[in-house]
């Protein structure tokens, strides 16, 4: 099977966010974007490792940045989602939808 | 004012922990966020930023540490792969298998800790005192050489002796005269006593030491003819001379006579013998400069300090010592006949009075450390078998032999890594209160500290015991009987062989704790004894102090004697002074000497075999001021004196010995080794006193008349009305009415002095006392554990007797039985181990015997009444158990 390693649902809640925030995705934002969304707290060594060892499987990149004052000097690193890691996120909403089916929650409810 | 940065700590932290590719990244944004907080409450935002530096850096810096693994094997963490990963695992693993039983980690720790941390508080102490050198250079080589007799009983070398081995040795880089008095300092506001070291011109050079400011000793400077020079240790620079950066070439006034500072020590530098403040050419040692003492190879006066060369052992060394007085011996046969020369390593010499002491401590605690392993061992044997079945079913699932055991090592590495942390702390603050208890300082200005060398101690004994007693119960269960285990239904079955080991420990615990017991008894009892012990004297409300005339100011004994006596009298009219005396040497002072005596008409002894005499010099009023009874005769009085014959007055051992069935009163006494041989009438018997402390065997006394035999130094006691310590100014300022010049020291009362005395046995007995407690506790947690998990195992069998009829007392008597037996036969072993070390305490103890029966019995009694507590809780369980629940679980 050609299929990527399934992704955890915080995986999938960072690699929403890096795309939402297209191109001005450092761990500070990234966190502030899952916290107002989904209104639940993040901390933050859960949020590096977890950008960490998406990079590593290859779904994210990342550089570093120009140093700026106000981190006192110290560089941010941007994320971007790789095609891999886009093709993942498919997988999983697919993965997901196609358990869905027929089972959306209004409907239950009625 | 705005924080530039936070705080500095927390962000070092993140520094060393967060791995280094995330390092920039992290830090930076942590600041960010801290600095929009900073810019509202900066105290708030400090306090956030520490708290999350904490957490992130602990989150991260575990991160690495298991990623580094995959990034290295190229593969995700699976359980089982891996060396270090199979460790962190294991490691995991093992802290949360300890983590679910709290109470035995608890337990196990503690115990642990306490053996490791007594262990550490004394071997820090027996480190510094017999194992680190001495804080001087190539300090093994420093030896202190004595003279002997021909009887081997040790004596001062003679001036003209000390020249000639001088001369003839080879194998020695130099010998140098030492000879510690006190010395008068005048000329500042109050007249002080500085502690004097009398020596050769190449003293420094010998103990390998340089003045900081100035120059040492030239040669030459010995010589009589040299002008008095003088070195001072640094501290008394500081302290008696205010530092004075000048001093060097200027002149002070020693003993009444001009001495030229020439240099100042390093500071810090102490050499190990009675903290000598300036040190002296030898010829200008009143005894020395008085008399014949350069040529008089009669007289022993000089302790010297010599210093091998560089490869020559201990032993060379006094080969050729002993070649030397031999030959000595045999050119001046009239100096003494069979004399010798002795060689003691400088260190053996400085610690000669705590040696013994410290090395029944660091048995007892050896002793404590033992007890605690077997505690431990108790305790995992107990719960690997209570874990048979989790280890079956971790081995049927595939786990081999060799992952079973390491696991086991694990866990058992995690426990006593714990211990010897807590071990570590308790060895700290256990050092702190040993040194802050101990009776004074450690001698020679040794200081012990928990160095490199104690560390590696500590955590070797943890990490041996740690790896015995792991090895040992993973070697035992890591190879289950799966099937047997299993079909027991999870019941593991207690084999017999593993009840023995249990019981044997338990055997072996009991016996080391009686030792301990029977030790911290015996301790007890000679310290009991020794407060009992009647000193011959009264020793409440008695003022005592030393002084020591200038003889170059009072050359005469005449003028001396005119001087103690104006002293006795003026603080005689001291309000508040009952009586004062002067005696040469005070009881409990330290200072006392013998003397050879013939009685006319008795046998003439051999040379060597000529008895001797404890001979002190009192004043008319001595006797009645310390309280010692005249039993016979009378006391000196105003009519004896230089002109009349002179007199002396004897303890009653002494009269019960030569005179047991007459009045000695009337016989006369000779002293021939005086330099001025003397025939002394006996006009009075007293009480004997303990001289040297309570502890001071019984010895034959004498005293002279002082006005008939005057000297310089004195000591002068004085009873007093309320307390005496109060009475130091009054008594002070009356000396120096008499001469303003007169330095006085060890001004101490009587009290004080016997307190002192005792100090050394009560700390010995209170250190073994809490040591013995520690031991016993730790027995019977360990008894305790034993019997407890004898009968959780014997649940099954304990029911089956019950629902066939046994009573309850039967069950009793069967768990009783069993902790009875094993405490017996630990009892019997102790009590032979006890008896066997006996003689190892006994020159420690006082009026006890080492096979004390009390000690024994009464320590044999307290364990067994423990041991018998420690089986009967669990016992009583026993009986008190449903046999229907019990065998209902089963």
């Amino acid at each position: 099977m050609n299929s990527p390693a399934p992704l955890g649902e915080f995986e999938q809640l960072v690699l929403l966010a890096v795309m939402r925030l297209e191109g001005e995705a450092y761990a500070v934002p990234i966190r502030q974007e899952i916290e107002s969304r989904t209104s639940r707290s993040v901390a933050r060594g859960a949020l590096y490792v977890t950008l960490d060892r998406l990079e590593e499987k290859g779904y994210l990149k990342s550089w570093l940045a120009d140093a700026t004052a106000e981190r006192g000097g110290r560089a941010k690193r941007f994320y971007e989602v790789k095609p891999a890691g886009a093709k993942a996120l498919e997988y999983s909403w697919a993965a997901l939808r196609s358990m869905w089916e027929g089972l959306e929650p209004k409907r239950r409810e009625a | 004012m705005k924080p530039e940065q936070p705080p500095r700590f927390a962000l070092d932290w993140l520094e060393s922990t967060v791995p280094r590719h995330l390092r920039e990244s992290v830090i930076g944004d942590l600041e960010e966020e801290w600095r929009a907080r900073a810019a509202k409450s900066p105290t708030r935002a400090a306090f956030w930023y520490c708290r999350h530096a904490a957490v992130l850096a602990l989150r991260l810096g575990w991160f690495d540490l298991t990623h580094k693994q995959t990034k290295r094997d190229g593969h995700a963490p699976r359980k089982g792969d891996g060396l270090m990963e199979t460790l962190w695992n294991d490691a995991r693993y093992g802290a949360r298998m300890l983590s679910r039983t709290p109470g035995f980690t608890f337990v196990a720790v503690l115990t642990l800790a306490l053996g490791i941390g007594a262990n550490t508080a004394i071997f820090s102490i027996v480190n510094a005192l017999l194992v680190k050198p001495l804080p001087l250079p190539d300090s093994e080589r420093l030896l202190s050489i004595s003279g002997s007799d021909a009887k081997g009983q040790q004596q001062f070398v003679s001036f003209p002796d000390f020249e000639d081995i001088q001369k003839q040795q080879t194998l020695f880089e130099g010998f140098s005269a030492m000879v510690p008095q006190s010395v008068n300092l005048t000329g500042g506001v109050e007249p002080q006593r500085v502690r004097g070291g009398f020596v050769s011109d190449n003293f420094f050079k010998i103990v390998g030491v340089e003045p900081t400011i100035g120059r040492a000793f030239r040669p030459g400077d010995d010589a009589l003819s040299a002008a008095p020079v003088c070195v001072l240790q640094y501290e008394s620079w500081q302290n008696v001379f205010g530092g004075d950066p000048q001093i060097v070439g200027k002149s002070i006034v020693l003993n009444n006579a001009p001495y030229t500072v020439v240099g100042i020590l390093p500071r810090g530098f102490r050499f190990p013998f009675d903290e000598v403040e300036v040190w002296m050419p030898h010829h200008t040692w009143p005894v020395f400069s008085a008399g014949n003492a350069y040529t008089n190879r009669g007289t022993g006066l000089v302790g010297p300090v010599a210093k091998l060369k560089a490869g020559v052992s201990l032993e060379e060394g006094r080969t050729e010592l002993k070649t030397i007085a031999a030959r000595l011996a045999k050119e001046y046969p009239a100096a003494g006949e069979g004399r010798g020369l002795q060689a003691q390593p400088l260190r053996d010499i400085v610690v000669s009075n705590v040696r013994q002491m410290v090395l029944v401590l660091m048995g007892a605690v050896a002793f404590v450390l033992l007890i605690a392993c077997a505690n431990v061992a108790n305790l995992m044997l107990a719960r690997a078998s209570a874990r048979q079945t989790e280890i079956a079913t971790r081995a049927a699932l595939g786990a081999g032999r060799g992952r079973l055991m390491k696991q086991m090592l694990t866990e058992t590495a995690l426990l006593w890594a714990g211990g010897g942390i807590f071990g570590l702390a308790i060895g700290y603050f256990g050092l702190q209160g040993l040194m802050a208890s101990a009776p004074g300082p450690l001698p020679g200005g040794i200081v012990p500290g928990l160095d490199v060398s104690v560390l590696a101690f500590t955590f070797g004994i943890s990490a041996f015991t740690g790896v015995l007693f792991g090895a040992f119960s993973a070697i035992r269960f890591s190879r289950p009987n799966l099937s047997g285990t299993l079909k027991e239904g999870g019941r593991g079955g207690e084999g017999p062989a593993k009840t023995r080991l249990g019981g044997a420990l338990v055997v072996a615990q009991v016996a080391l704790t009686l030792v301990m017991l029977v030790g911290s008894g015996l301790m007890l009892r000679s310290f009991q004894k020794l407060t009992q012990v009647d000193v011959g004297f009264r020793t409440e409300n008695l003022l005592t102090l030393e002084y020591r005339l200038p003889a170059n100011k009072y050359p005469e004994g005449a003028q001396q004697w005119e001087v103690h006596r104006q002293i006795v009298e003026r603080v005689r009219a001291v309000p508040g002074v009952k009586s004062a005396s002067v005696v040469r040497a005070v009881p409990f002072g330290g200072n006392g000497s013998t003397v050879v005596f013939e009685i006319p008409g008795a046998p003439p002894a051999s040379k060597e075999d000529a008895p001797r005499v404890l001979i002190n010099f009192a004043d008319t009023h001595y006797f009645e001021t310390m309280g010692i009874p005249l039993l016979r005769g009378r006391a000196m009085t105003e009519q004896d004196g230089p002109s009349t014959p002179p007199v002396v007055v004897i303890g009653r051992r002494m009269a019960d010995r030569y005179w047991p069935n007459e009045d000695p009163v009337g016989r006369t006494i000779h002293f021939p080794d005086a330099r001025n041989p003397t025939t002394a009438t006996i006009i009075g018997v007293v009480g004997d006193v303990k001289h040297y402390g309570p502890a001071d065997r019984d010895r034959m006394q004498a005293y002279a008349f002082q006005a008939q035999q005057p000297h310089i130094f004195n000591s002068l006691v004085v009873r007093t009305d309320g307390e005496p310590m109060a009475m130091t100014n009054a008594v002070r300022s009356a000396v120096w009415s008499v001469d303003p010049e007169q330095p006085m020291w060890k001004i101490y009362s009587m009290d004080f002095m016997v307190n002192r005395a005792l100090g050394q046995p009560r700390f010995l007995m209170r250190l073994m006392t809490v040591y013995s407690a520690l031991a016993l506790l730790l027995a019977a947690v360990g008894l305790y554990g034993v019997m407890a998990y004898s009968v959780s195992q014997r649940a099954t069998e304990i029911g089956v007797r019950m629902a066939l009829g046994a009573q309850s007392r039967d069950v009793m008597n069967l768990v009783l039985g069993r902790g009875f037996r094993l405490t017996l036969t630990g009892l019997v072993l102790g009590i032979g181990a006890s008896l066997a070390l006996g003689s190892s305490v006994s020159s420690l103890l006082y009026g006890v015997q080492a096979s004390d029966p009390l000690a024994l019995g009464g320590a044999a009694l307290v364990l067994a009444g423990v041991a018998l507590l420690a089986s009967f809780l669990p016992a009583r369980r026993a009986t008190k158990a449903n046999p229907v629940t019990v065998l209902h679980r089963s």
